[in-house]
Formats: C-alpha cells, sequence, structure tokens
C-alpha cells in the first residue's frame, strides 16, 4: 500500500533522509518512530504529496508521488485521511461541519453528509457536541474530531502525525482505540509518534528512524 | 451544477460575513462604471452632434465659364453614381448671381456696372456624414477637380479637419479614461478578494490536504467577484435611469438647448454595464487567486 524505494529527501541543502526504503501492506497498523527532528513529519507529508522526494521513489495505493501533477494531488488525498499533529481544525465550523468539510469536498449531497458525519461522531463518542465549535472542546475531543475527519471518506490509508502528543492516558488509549477500529475495517493505518508507550505490547511493526534513514524495524 | 451549489453557499455566507467590505467594494465598482458610462455617453453625443453639423457639409465644385451642356450631364451623371454623395444641386450662372443679388440686399447697387454675368455655374455635393475623414474627402476634392469641366473644388477643410480631430480625441479620451477605470475596478475586486483569501487561508491548506480541487477552492472567490461586479453594474444602471430620466424631465425644461446634446440612450446600455463590470470583477478575481499549488 505504501512502498518507498531508496528515497532521499533534502531540505534546501539539508539531507532529511537517505535512500530510506520500506514497505507498509494492505490492511496493516504500523508505527514511525524517532526523536524530535528525525523526520516523522516529513516522511509523512511525502505520503500525501505535500512534499516531493528528490531521489527515489514513494507509490501510495497505486500513485507515485514523485511523478504526481498538481491536478492530480486531491485524488491522492482523497484516498489519504490525514490525522494532523496541529488538528487543522477550523474555528469558525461546528464540529459537524469540521467533518462534513470532508465529503463536500466530493460534492456530496445534504442528507448523505448529514448521515454520515452523524454515524461518524457518533463512532468517536462527539454526537452530543455536533453543534460545537472546536475552541470550547477539550484537546482529546479535538483530537476525536480531527480522526473522525479523517475517517468519514472512508481512506484506504490513515495517517497520523503524533495522535496522542497532547493527551493524557485515558484520552491516548481512547484514540489508539479508534485508530484499531479504523484498521480492523481494512484501512492501512501509519502512525508516526515518538511516545514508545504508544506502541509498546501491540505486536505491530514499528520502523525506527535515526541519522536520516531507517534504522531498524521491530515488533512493538 | 453541484459545485456552482456548493460555491453559491459558501459564497452568500462570505457575503453576509464581510458585508460592509462587500459593501463598499460594490458602490467603488458601481461609481466606476457609472463614470466609465458617463464618457461613452458624452462622447457618443458629441459625435452625434458633431454629426449633425456635418450633415450639411459639402463640395462646392464650380465650373469652367465655357462648360458645354454635355459636361455639365455627364458630371452630373458621375455624381449620381457616386454612392459617397447624397445629395446634388446645381446652381446655374443666373441663379447664384440672384443669390448673390438676395444676399446684397440693399448693397446689390454695386452689381450695376457689371455688363455681363461673371458668376460661374456650380455644383453643390452633400456628402454621407460618416464619410467625413479629412483625407477622404480631399481625395475626392481632388479627383472632381480633374474632371472635364470643373474649373476648382471648395470645401471648409480646416473646419472639417477640426471637427475630425475633435472626434477623434473624444474617442481616445473615452478608450483612456475607460481603461484606466476598467483597471481600478478590476484593482478593486483584486483587493476585496484577496483579502478573503488570506483571510480564509488556513480553511485554504485545510480544503488542499483533505483533497479538494482548485475549483472548489477558486470558485467561491470568483463568483464572490462576478457577484460583487454584477451588483456594482446593476446600482450604476439604476444610477445612470435615474440621471437620465431627471435629465430629460426636469433639466430640459429649464435648460432646453441640453436637448441639443442628448442623444436616444440605447437600453442595451443597462444590460452591458452590469455584464462589464461583472467580467471586469472576475477577471480581478482571477488574479487575486492566483495558482493553487499543493
Amino acid at each position: 500500500m505504501i512502498e518507498f524505494s531508496n528515497v532521499t529527501k533534502y531540505y534546501e541543502d539539508d539531507v532529511v533522509f537517505k535512500d530510506v526504503t520500506f514497505t507498509i501492506d494492505k490492511g496493516e497498523l504500523a508505527f514511525i518512530t524517532g526523536p524530535s527532528g528525525a523526520g516523522k513529519t516529513t516522511l509523512l507529508k511525502l505520503i500525501y504529496c505535500d512534499e516531493r522526494p528528490d531521489k527515489g521513489q514513494i507509490v501510495v495505493a497505486g500513485w507515485d508521488i514523485g511523478k504526481l501533477k498538481q491536478k492530480t494531488i486531491p485524488y491522492l488525498r482523497r484516498n489519504v485521511g490525514i490525522v494532523f499533529q496541529d488538528f487543522r481544525l477550523l474555528s469558525n465550523r461546528t464540529v459537524f461541519d469540521n467533518v462534513a468539510l470532508a465529503l463536500r469536498i466530493h460534492y456530496m449531497n445534504a442528507s448523505t453528509i448529514k448521515e454520515d458525519v452523524t454515524a461518524v461522531l457518533k463512532e468517536v463518542k462527539l454526537g452530543h457536541k455536533a453543534n460545537t465549535y472546536p475552541q470550547h472542546l477539550s484537546g482529546g475531543e479535538q483530537q476525536r474530531v480531527v480522526i473522525a475527519r479523517a475517517m468519514v471518506s472512508k481512506p484506504t490509508v490513515l495517517l497520523a502525525d503524533e495522535p496522542t502528543g497532547n493527551l493524557d492516558i485515558d484520552n491516548s488509549q481512547i484514540i489508539m482505540g479508534l485508530f484499531r477500529e479504523i484498521n480492523a475495517r481494512g484501512t492501512t493505518v501509519l502512525i508516526a509518534t515518538h511516545n514508545q508507550e504508544l506502541f509498546h505490547g501491540t505486536g505491530r511493526r514499528v520502523f525506527f528512524i535515526k541519522d536520516h534513514s531507517i534504522e531498524k524495524e521491530g515488533i512493538g | 451544477m453541484k459545485a456552482f451549489i456548493y460555491s453559491f453557499q459558501s459564497v452568500f455566507r462570505s457575503l453576509w460575513h464581510e458585508k460592509w467590505i462587500n459593501l463598499l467594494t460594490i458602490l467603488s465598482v458601481s461609481i466606476g462604471l457609472s463614470l466609465v458610462t458617463a464618457f461613452i455617453m458624452l462622447t457618443i453625443n458629441m459625435d452625434s452632434v458633431i454629426q449633425r453639423w456635418a450633415k450639411n457639409f459639402g463640395l462646392v465644385v464650380y465650373l469652367k465659364a465655357n462648360v458645354s451642356s454635355a459636361e455639365e450631364t455627364s458630371l452630373k451623371n458621375l455624381f449620381s453614381q457616386d454612392d459617397d454623395i447624397i445629395e446634388i444641386k446645381y446652381i446655374s450662372k443666373e441663379l447664384a448671381l440672384k443669390e448673390l443679388r438676395a444676399t446684397l440686399g440693399a448693397n446689390e447697387l454695386i452689381l450695376e456696372g457689371l455688363n455681363e454675368n461673371p458668376l460661374p455655374s456650380s455644383y453643390e455635393l452633400t456628402l454621407k456624414s460618416n464619410l467625413l475623414d479629412p483625407e477622404r474627402v480631399k481625395r475626392k476634392a481632388s479627383l472632381i477637380e480633374h474632371m472635364s469641366g470643373v474649373e476648382e473644388v471648395q470645401y471648409g477643410e480646416k473646419w472639417l479637419s477640426s471637427l475630425y480631430t475633435i472626434s477623434k480625441a473624444m474617442k481616445a479620451v473615452t478608450i483612456i479614461v475607460g481603461g484606466a477605470i476598467f483597471i481600478a475596478i478590476a484593482f478593486m475586486t483584486y483587493s476585496t478578494i484577496k483579502i478573503f483569501f488570506y483571510r480564509r487561508k488556513d480553511e485554504i491548506e485545510t480544503l488542499k490536504l483533505l483533497g479538494a480541487t482548485r475549483i472548489f477552492i477558486r470558485l467561491p472567490f470568483l463568483l464572490e467577484g462576478l457577484i460583487i461586479g454584477l451588483l456594482g453594474g446593476i446600482i450604476s444602471s439604476l444610477a445612470i435611469f435615474g440621471i437620465y430620466s431627471f435629465t430629460s424631465l426636469k433639466v430640459i425644461e429649464f435648460l432646453p438647448s441640453v436637448r441639443l446634446f442628448m442623444t436616444s440612450f440605447p437600453f442595451q446600455v443597462y444590460i452591458i454595464v452590469p455584464l462589464a463590470g461583472a467580467v471586469v470583477s472576475v477577471i480581478g478575481s482571477l488574479i487575486a487567486v492566483g495558482k493553487i499549488r499543493y
């Protein structure tokens, strides 16, 4: 589902990745870890084509990221749900509207949007907060809204960047439970985190980034 | 179609949320469009006055003293075949003298000493008023002057040239001023849409990351520009209609000479002005939104 082959990425003259090669299989839930500044976010950005590789090849759900034309990028992103580290929720829209945005870009009709958004908000236990504005929610609730927005369009791949970064243990467990549920439905999930507690005992594959490459691969 | 429905919802939300800045832009656009229309109408009216003056413009073809009647007939035939000439008037020697006597009135005694009529016979030719290009008239005069039996051709060369220059200058000024105002209108819409675009920068970034296409992102801004231009144009049309009606009904009562400068106001203007506003504003919005890069 996600294939990196000898990928090299520079930011100006600084090397971020050098000859990185790994594969995430279809339907897998995997982790990427490493210290802050190791390049976890950049790696996710390469997957949803916010950055392009300078060398090597990246294939996501059949799309060759290096060769993707500008006008094709939106269609790749519709297949990739993203849980952003900084949430990227719109403060002037309600929880419902924030989640609905992911469907409105598909020009879905209002009744389908209402049905799907209501269902997904129930799944993340935020059905009662549909008309609340994000700034009136706790960090954990905001994160669940972001997850709801990422999963409502039923993507084939879901990426999460430090999804429990600012959350307590209870909220972190709720969030991880949601990811497992999403993965159980067949969605490939890749979580970038520096928090080793998150993958310990999960039995999932973990890729360790160090010194601009995948230092090792292990099981959490 | 769905794209338009979604975009219109977004536009109306923005029009309401940003009503003051939108209102200000709409009014500025309408003032600009009214100025352009006023200039165009002024030029059309001036042109119509010039055309009216030029209606009586003609060439006077003086014939040689010894011109034969065959030559006179031949000249008349040639003038009749010329599409540029709309009226031919023959002034015989006798008629010319009679007209001179009438002009002199009490002073006609000065003609008493003449043994014979010194005045030549002539043709007065009226040309189509829309063909009064000085160069063209000059060429025609020179052509007639070389015809058999013609002594001289006279016409108000300087007068014609001045009228032509005024008409051309008015058109040039209208094009320059009109162009400048259109650029200003595009710039006004550009600035407003650019402000909205920056205010919604975070939303646009999020939309791009969620997989929104360029058209999904751009369309609301373009439609908002279109509505601003269209509303500005409609207000301008209403204002023009009001001013024109007021001038026709009230001002003419006190200043009847205004009628001389007022030509009919084409109905199409009321449609063209909003459309022009919409097109120019969409161009401004297109530049403001720029190229969306992912």
